[in-house]
């Protein structure tokens, strides 16, 4: 008998970065070149199957980048499973905005967390400004899976997805990260578990 | 009624996914904890299936149904019971023993009482139903569909049954479509308390958010689509304990008012009321902009009474409707054992009949209902006569063993039908085809109650448990033909809030009112309710009471009468008086601490009410209680029954599919992310709308949610409106977004200028979240901060760039320079007594208080004549005081004040506040000592400034349960030091 798993997962990185186009590649295989700035968040979902019919169900939450809306970003990340933060290859500050995001990941969201860096708009290399090797070396040091994907062509979109997919499960039991993925409409679970686990945190720095 | 019918009348009451699979007519049992019904009148059973376009599945329920005869369908759903998985079916011949077998074999073999029993277990741990049928047949097709429900039906769990809400909706299963007009206290509730929990990135329980905003922007809009204008119903209410006494031509004035009522006390002081400007009225200020913008907050405070009601005397209308509530009608012991008959009631109706003069031959009486001492009468206009139909009575006791009666209530419901030619039909409409088909025509219920409950000073807890009691078991019967109406004891039979509720509570109405002698007291020592009385200037004397009044309090705290409306009262209190050697100046008796007790209240939703008068005459003086008057108007709304069910079942078809897929979801878009203010400063209140428009396929319903779960959806300083929302495709609505700032708001924004900013997230059910940013460019002010920050600016406020320009404690001035700045410009009155009746100026204060926050010159040449800028800067001395965050009296220090006994104490006292407090005190009350001084009566002028400054200076600690201190001690310690 197959498996099923559902996660929450929400996509951090500055504006224009790419993270609607990625989500709107992996969920609907389409792409814009014309998009708008996200004002505010969008809840989508995706299932990915695995090799060993292993379905994951994703529900994506796709924030806005804008440097005005960042205090409402971890309202957001606060009870998901994995985060996708992305940069664009084109734009090496997009990076370093990455980094912050990641050390307030690491700092601020669930321990167990899976973070994955992508860099987006892999069809600019010809305007790169972020190599392969300084982003690799950086997602190594901090433990992080990496990749480079394509929204505009698709390259590698699906494939990160897959990947963070197979790590999921991996990092806890099945039974509590179902759960956890609180369903809308059912958030109310999500709700109380994610209170226990900011008050179980003795650790944790005080995030007010 | 045959099945047929029965089948049509149900599918008319459904929504377009919904259907009906079998119906039958039976003897409803079910088995809740509390009651059982078999004895009342048979039920309407129905299976209802609905099917779920997304899920493609079918669930089904039952409907219980009770008949209404003023139901088009002439039916109403009471109960809704889900069929889940599990759920059993058991037929089975009726048991004998239900059998009376001392009757003749005929009646024990009535239909009603033979048959057979279906036990229907809903599902595990449900409480069982049982119908009892004679036909077999009929009850053999329902359990069938019953069970082809339940091979469909889903397990029991949270959250279920989505569908069944629009029928249930509301705490107390408040269906959406009923003949019965809602709850009040549900629908005066704001919408927004009643949805899911939520928060950013965690929705709730959207499924039901939908159907709760949708089922509020149904009714709404089913009304506005067939609205007609409203019919003002002009309604005067009495009430009047009248100690056992006969009436004497004495209640005229009560009974027909006076030219001058609800102006009476006013008249007797033509001065401005103080209060007017004082720092409490300013945040009512600001609070009632939210108000009236707000369509989904509960209404409040009635306000503009005063306005209104010389409008309304003015115009000399004579009411449509007399409602008088009577209690101790009758003393005599007899009285309580059994029914002395309708002699006390006669004497009274027509002594009212009497006193009512040339007019009285334009009315009759309607109804009236009496239980012991307490009666209510009904009187209207006889032009108007064929408007009022089913008409109820009801009366509960609540006195000894809690049926007699000599403590309870009596209630009279009625419904109103605007007559066809409604004076207020504005563009002159009248359409002819109203008067062939009058019943056609919605009627609005209209419910009153009268009641009189426990004695006592002490008990107020116990008059709020016999409030709640009362509401409970003053219920009139569903049908209008058992209409005799004695409800029991609390133990009694009819718990109206058991499983099916065979009664139709009070506050299933349109307006509620009702007449209160509830022996509500006040909380304050009786010599100084008396001393306050007699002495305070009249502008503060009932105010400043009336702090004190257990019912205003408990109305606040929701302890009871939570949700209800009562005016500005400015009558001075109605109890008790006497005659004789027992009594003080005033003429209230020595032994029992004057009150309020008699009050006249409202509630309404479907009908507004405005009260145009309330009034206490003292002028009827038969009893040991004064009578007391209100005036209102009823907007009672006139549209065609069937235009609006139309309306109604066509909005329903438009909102009925729930969107199934991404491309259906429900898409807002928000006309702009960012909200600028601007500059904002101290008593500053500014309103900029956003709109929202339905820019997807379906309808939309949307909620602001907190950013953390139970968290403020908004901060202090900004406020809302509306929280949540309902939209067609297509459709835009306006957002307001209210910035104040005010004492409360400054206080926490002082002492530097700073930029708000703030997000706002407005969630899209089944949809996406928006952001919506808020700024503000924050310049501070000198109100709302603490008098040590005063004392420590380095210069004037707005020049302040931040805390650590601040001078250190040992460099702090004396005294903050602003409070000397004001005290110094009001040096040149010599005569304060025109001052105090002169009118506050709001736009002089403003600048005034601009220029203390600037430092600039105050741009008067001030000439000291001048009454209007002398008023201007003594009104911002009293709000820059009353603004401070601590009080120059610590409240701990305040119950020390109150025990001084001399001027050289109170001096002492002194010491014990900070040093910049004393230098405060000295200099304000030193230069009010002088102004008292060269008035004209020293020492009543001393005595009115006193009631002034005194809550200013010494103002109450607002912890709950802070024991209060008397204002009048209060004074008194002020005294000491501006008197002789
Ligand atoms: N060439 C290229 N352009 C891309 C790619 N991904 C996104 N874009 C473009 O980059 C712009 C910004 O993309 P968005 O997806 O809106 O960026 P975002 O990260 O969601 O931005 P915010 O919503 O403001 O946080 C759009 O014009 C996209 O068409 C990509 O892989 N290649
Ligand atoms: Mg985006």
């Amino acid at each position: 008998m197959s498996k099923q798993f559902q996660f929450k997962l929400v996509l951090l990185g500055e504006s224009a970065v790419g993270k609607s186009s990625l989500v709107l590649r992996f969920v609907k295989d389409q792409f814009d070149d014309y998009r708008e700035s996200t004002i505010g968040a969008a809840f989508l979902t995706q299932t990915v199957t695995l090799e060993d019919q292993t379905t994951v169900k994703f529900e994506i939450w796709d924030t806005a980048g804008q440097e005005r809306y960042k205090s409402l970003a971890p309202m957001y990340y606060r009870n998901a499973n994995c985060a996708v933060v992305v940069y664009d290859i084109t734009q090496s500050t997009s990076l370093e905005k990455a980094r912050t995001w990641i050390r307030e990941l690491q700092r601020q969201a669930d321990p167990s967390i899976v973070i994955a860096l992508c860099g987006n708009k892999s069809d600019l290399s010809a305007r790169r400004q972020v190599s392969e090797e300084e982003a690799k070396k950086y997602a190594e040091e901090e433990g992080l899976m990496w990749a480079e994907t394509s929204a505009k062509s698709g390259e590698g979109v699906t494939e990160i997805f897959t990947a963070i997919a197979k790590k999921l499960p991996l990092t806890a039991a099945p039974s509590s990260r179902a759960g956890a993925a609180g369903r809308p409409g059912a958030a109310k679970s999500g709700v109380d578990l994610n209170k226990q686990a900011a008050g179980a945190g003795p650790n944790e720095p005080c995030n007010c | 009624m045959p099945i047929a019918e029965l089948l049509s009348a149900v599918r008319s009451l459904l929504l377009p996914a919904d259907d009906v699979k079998a119906v039958v007519e039976a003897d409803v049992t079910t088995v809740d904890a509390t009651n059982t019904n078999s004895n009342d009148e048979p039920r309407i059973v129905a299976v209802i299936s609905h099917r779920d376009a997304s899920k493609i599945s079918l669930e089904g329920s039952l409907f219980i149904f009770r008949r209404s005869s003023t139901h088009q369908a002439g039916l109403e759903i009471q109960k809704v019971v889900p069929i889940y998985k599990n759920a059993s079916f058991n037929l089975a011949q009726s048991r004998r023993d239900t059998i009376d077998l001392s009757r003749p074999s005929e009646a024990a073999l009535s239909p009603a009482r033979t048959g057979f029993d279906l036990t229907i277990s809903p599902g595990p741990q449900l409480p069982e139903v049982i119908l009892r049928v004679s036909d077999v047949r009929t009850l053999r097709i329902f359990m069938a569909e019953c069970k082809s429900l339940e091979n469909f039906a889903p397990p029991r769990s949270g959250n279920g049954f989505p569908w069944i809400l629009p029928y249930t909706l509301g705490k107390n299963s408040q269906p959406i479509i009923s003949s019965t007009p809602p709850d009040l206290r549900v629908v005066n509730e704001p919408l927004f308390t009643l949805l899911s929990e939520a928060s950013a990135g965690m929705p709730g329980d959207d499924a039901a958010d939908i159907l709760l905003v949708q089922s509020q922007w149904l009714r709404a809009r089913a009304r506005e689509m067939c609205g007609r204008g409203t019919y003002p119903l002009r309604i005067r209410i009495g009430t009047f304990n009248v100690n056992g006494k006969a009436p004497t031509e004495e209640i005229a004035t009560w009974i027909r008012g006076t030219s001058s009522e609800g102006t009476a006390d006013r008249a007797s002081y033509p001065l401005p009321p103080v209060d007017r400007i004082s720092p409490i009225s300013l945040e009512d200020v600001a609070r009632d902009v939210f108000s009236i913008n707000s369509s989904l907050s509960s209404t409040s405070t009635v306000s503009g009474l005063a306005t209104t009601t010389d409008r309304a005397f003015a115009e000399n209308v004579t009411p449509d409707m007399l409602v008088l509530g009577f209690q101790e009608l009758d003393l005599s012991t007899e009285a309580l054992i059994y029914s002395t008959g309708s002699a006390k009631e006669d004497a009274w109706c027509s002594a009212v009949f009497e006193v009512l003069g040339p007019q009285a031959i334009l009315y009759e009486k309607l109804a009236s209902k009496q239980l012991v001492g307490m009666l209510i009468i009904i009187i209207v206009k006889k032009a108007l006569r064929s408007a009022f139909s089913d008409i109820r009575v009801c009366a509960a006791g609540a006195g000894i063993m809690g049926v007699m009666g000599n403590k309870g209530g009596t209630a009279i419901r009625l419904k109103f039908t605007p007559p066809a030619l409604a004076p207020t039909d504005a563009d002159g409409r009248t359409a002819p085809s109203d008067e062939a088909k009058p019943h056609a025509r919605h009627a609005s219920v209209l419910t009153f109650v009268n009641a009189h409950l426990a004695a006592f000073d002490e008990m107020v807890e116990r008059r709020n448990a016999d409030f709640h009691d009362l509401s409970r078991r003053l219920g009139f019967a569903t049908d209008p033909r058992l209409n005799t109406g004695i409800t029991g004891g609390s133990n009694g039979a009819n718990g109206a809030n058991s499983g099916i509720t065979p009664m139709i509570s009070v506050y299933e109405s349109d307006a509620l009112f009702w007449m209160v002698h509830l022996n509500y007291r006040l909380d304050l020592p009786d010599a100084d309710v008396r001393t306050i009385l007699r002495t305070w200037p009249p502008e503060s004397r009932c105010s400043t009471l009336l702090k004190y009044d257990q019912l205003r309090n408990a109305m606040q705290s929701h302890r009871a009468f939570g949700s209800f409306a009562e005016a500005e009262i400015s009558h001075v209190p109605t109890y008790r008086f006497s005659s004789g050697l027992t009594t003080d100046e005033l003429g209230y008796d020595m032994k029992r601490r004057p009150a309020w007790t008699d009050r006249i209240l409202h509630l309404s939703a479907g009908v507004k009410v405005h009260q145009l008068a309330y009034a206490g005459h003292p002028e009827v003086t038969l009893s040991d209680h004064r009578p007391v008057s209100a005036v209102f108007e009823a907007e009672v709304p006139i549209f065609e029954q069937r235009e609006h069910d139309a309306a109604l079942r066509h909005l329903l078809r438009q909102v009925a599919d729930l969107p199934a897929d991404e491309d259906t979801r429900p898409t807002l878009v928000v006309d702009t992310s960012l909200v600028d203010f601007g500059v904002v400063r101290y008593i500053h209140c500014a309103s900029q709308v956003v709109s929202v428009r339905n820019s997807g396929k379906v309808p939309c319903a949307f909620r602001f949610v907190p950013l953390d779960l139970g968290g403020s959806i908004s901060p202090q300083w900004l406020q809302v409106t509306p929280l949540a929302g309902f939209l067609l495709p297509g459709e835009t609505a306006p957002i307001t977004f209210t910035l104040i700032i005010n004492n409360k708001t400054a206080a926490q924004l002082n002492p530097v200028r700073k930029t708000l900013n703030t997000a706002l997230v407005l969630h899209t059910a089944l949809g996406k979240d928006h952001f919506i940013s808020i700024a503000a460019d924050y310049q501070p002010t000198c109100f709302a901060n603490t008098l040590s920050l005063l004392t420590r600016l380095p210069g004037p406020i707005r020049l302040l760039k931040s805390e650590d320009d601040l001078l250190p404690e040992n460099r702090a001035h004396n005294a903050p320079q602003e409070v000397m700045r004001l005290v110094q410009a009001l040096m040149g009155v010599v005569d304060i007594a025109p001052i105090l009746e002169t009118w506050p100026d709001t736009s002089l204060v403003n600048t005034i208080q601009a220029c203390l926050d600037s430092g600039d010159e105050f741009p008067f040449s001030h000439e000291p004549g001048d009454t209007q800028i002398a008023r201007a800067f003594w009104d911002a001395l009293l709000l820059l005081l009353g603004s401070l965050k601590e009080p120059i009296v610590p409240y701990r220090l305040q119950h020390q004040c109150i025990l001084m006994t001399s001027r050289d104490e109170a001096f002492e006292l002194l010491g014990e506040l900070m040093p910049a407090a004393i230098n405060v005190w000295i200099s304000v009350t030193a230069f009010l000592q002088f102004l008292c001084g060269s008035s004209t009566s020293p020492e009543k002028m001393a005595r009115r400034i006193s009631t002034i400054y005194a809550p200013v200076l010494l103002p109450d600690d607002p912890t709950p349960n802070a024991n209060p201190i008397s204002p009048l001690a209060k004074a008194d310690f002020l005294l000491y030091f501006i008197a002789g």
